[in-house]
């Protein structure tokens, strides 16, 4: 299959997808192997997450989508710019539930194009963008930036070679025995416990996620060692609040199909329908983080470190987590507090949202426009939003 | 009003089991079959098949038989996703007029 018809079924698969490239990489010989071995690593953006490793025909393809780590992106930031202004935590999930509802409204719509969705979306371009804006004013420079996009490439990094992990799993007949030769023993008893909980499912995505932080671990970064073992951790801290949004939202836009009903575009009565959200945690995912940390206590112990700590490169407390995931279960709370101003969503806006969000009802074009104006992208680099 | 030009239309099947990639490539034995892990957990099967209302009309066969096996079954055609639930054998023109594919007063499809 030449490259021309992989990216035309690629294109296929993910239909929504935008900014497609694709490139041939090799990937060595093994033993029993007759010849070397290569497989294409796809690059793209697109609301329907999971990067994916699949065959299609001859060719192996591993996806990598950027549209997680642009999120990691921002949520890194938010974070490190919590620090430099010393926010307290409330303050902080007020800018990560920003993010967060942002990108729950964006799964929503994903799944279906319902009310609820496009209200959020809304909510978030036109009544909470300022959050981002005053919280960073000041204080964004570019050696923060370059802290971010080091963070999103380390979420990136997370995804992909967890999903390079399964690739040699399922090639290699030796793996088990390659895997325990590689990694040793270290972490036998976490392995155990992930194989207890989720059974071999739980266990190999435990050993994908363990080569992940492996090799995330020897990145040249800016961040001092200590710093780099507390980011790689706040990495699966946000992905599993991503995760756990994700699933969330394909719940939330499930239950909302007949909210289309309600909305009555001949009348000129205020909104009288409620939002119903349907907000849940992945446990799979959850165990997984956990088994993280875990891991990367360990190593910090190992050489003298410890893995929490408020030092300046990048802060991470035992708190943290807890903040989080505040933040996403927060997500669609109204806050009516007068002195918070544009620091959430209160009543008079959310039903503003609605009326602008009733207005768009049928109208799948212009919420897809919405949905990808409301993006900023910097082709040449890492992805930023605005 | 001209035909719309079709593309091979997708038919996913998320929360499945490999059992059913094997099924999937002797009913449809010229499709590109790929299954995908996926990051989130669990495993998605996409079929990429020829848009004509025979083929479709297997499609709904084959989703009607092992409709206990998956969570969820869709078809993408020309970046439209709908959703199989509640869609039986012999609905084939339904969805292709549903989506524009078939004009409402077309009865032969492609």
């Amino acid at each position: 299959m030449d490259d021309q018809k992989l990216l035309r079924i690629i294109r296929l698969l993910y239909p929504s997808a935008r900014y497609t490239a694709l490139a041939p990489i090799a990937a060595g010989q093994m033993e029993g192997e007759e010849a070397e071995q290569s497989f294409v690593y796809v690059s793209l953006y697109d609301h329907k997450i999971g990067s994916q490793t699949r065959p299609i025909g001859d060719k192996l393809v591993i996806i990598n989508n950027t549209y997680l780590s642009s999120f990691a992106y921002n949520v890194g930031l938010c974070h490190l710019v919590g620090a430099a202004k010393g926010m307290s935590a409330g303050e902080l999930a007020r800018l990560y539930r920003h993010n967060f509802k942002k990108f729950f409204a964006e799964q929503v719509i994903y799944a279906r194009n319902v009310l609820i969705g496009r209200s959020l979306l809304i909510e978030t371009i036109l009544y909470e963008q300022d959050l981002m804006v005053s919280a960073f004013a000041g204080v964004v420079t570019s050696g923060l930036e370059e802290k971010a996009r080091q963070i999103a490439a380390l979420a990136s990094g997370t995804v992909s070679y967890h999903e390079l992990m399964h690739y040699f799993e399922a090639r290699d007949p030796q793996f088990d025995t390659r895997y325990r030769t590689e990694v040793g023993n270290d972490f036998e008893d976490i392995e155990a416990e992930a194989l207890r909980l989720g059974g071999a499912g739980l266990r190999t995505e435990f050993r994908c996620d363990l080569a992940a932080t492996r090799v995330n671990l020897d990145q040249q970064t800016s961040f001092s060692r200590a710093d780099l073992l507390r980011v790689q951790l706040f990495v699966f801290y946000v992905l599993a609040e991503l995760v756990s949004l994700t699933k969330s939202a394909a719940a939330t836009a499930a239950a909302a199909v007949e909210e289309e009903a309600y909305i009555d575009l001949s009348s000129a009565e205020p909104p009288q329908h409620a939002f119903v959200f349907q907000i849940g945690r992945d446990p799979d995912f959850d165990a997984r983080v956990d088994a993280q940390e875990k891991i990367l206590a360990r190593i910090a112990q190992g050489e003298g470190l410890t893995l929490f700590g408020d030092g300046a490169g990048f802060p991470l407390t035992s708190g943290t987590r807890a903040i989080l995931q505040e933040a996403q279960g927060s997500i669609g709370d109204i806050d009516d507090t007068p002195a918070q101003g544009l620091t959430g969503t209160d009543k008079l806006r959310r039903g503003l949202a609605q009326i602008l969000s009733e207005s768009l009802k049928g109208c799948d074009q212009g919420v897809d426009f919405l949905l990808w104006r409301s993006k900023k992208f910097n082709l040449a680099g890492d992805l930023k939003f605005g | 009003m001209g035909e719309p030009e079709l593309e091979d239309f997708v038919l996913r099947l998320e929360g499945a089991d490999r059992s059913l990639e094997d099924e999937l490539k002797s009913s449809f034995p010229d499709a590109i079959v790929t299954p995908a892990d996926n990051f989130l957990g669990g495993l998605e099967i996409a079929v990429i098949l020829k848009p004509v209302k025979e083929v479709l009309e297997s499609v709904l066969q084959f989703v009607n038989r092992y409709r206990d096996r998956y969570k969820d079954a869709s078809i993408t055609i020309d970046k439209k996703k709908i959703s199989l639930k509640g869609y039986a054998p012999g609905d084939a023109v339904k969805i292709l007029k549903g989506t524009g594919f078939m004009a409402a007063d077309d009865n032969g499809g492609r």
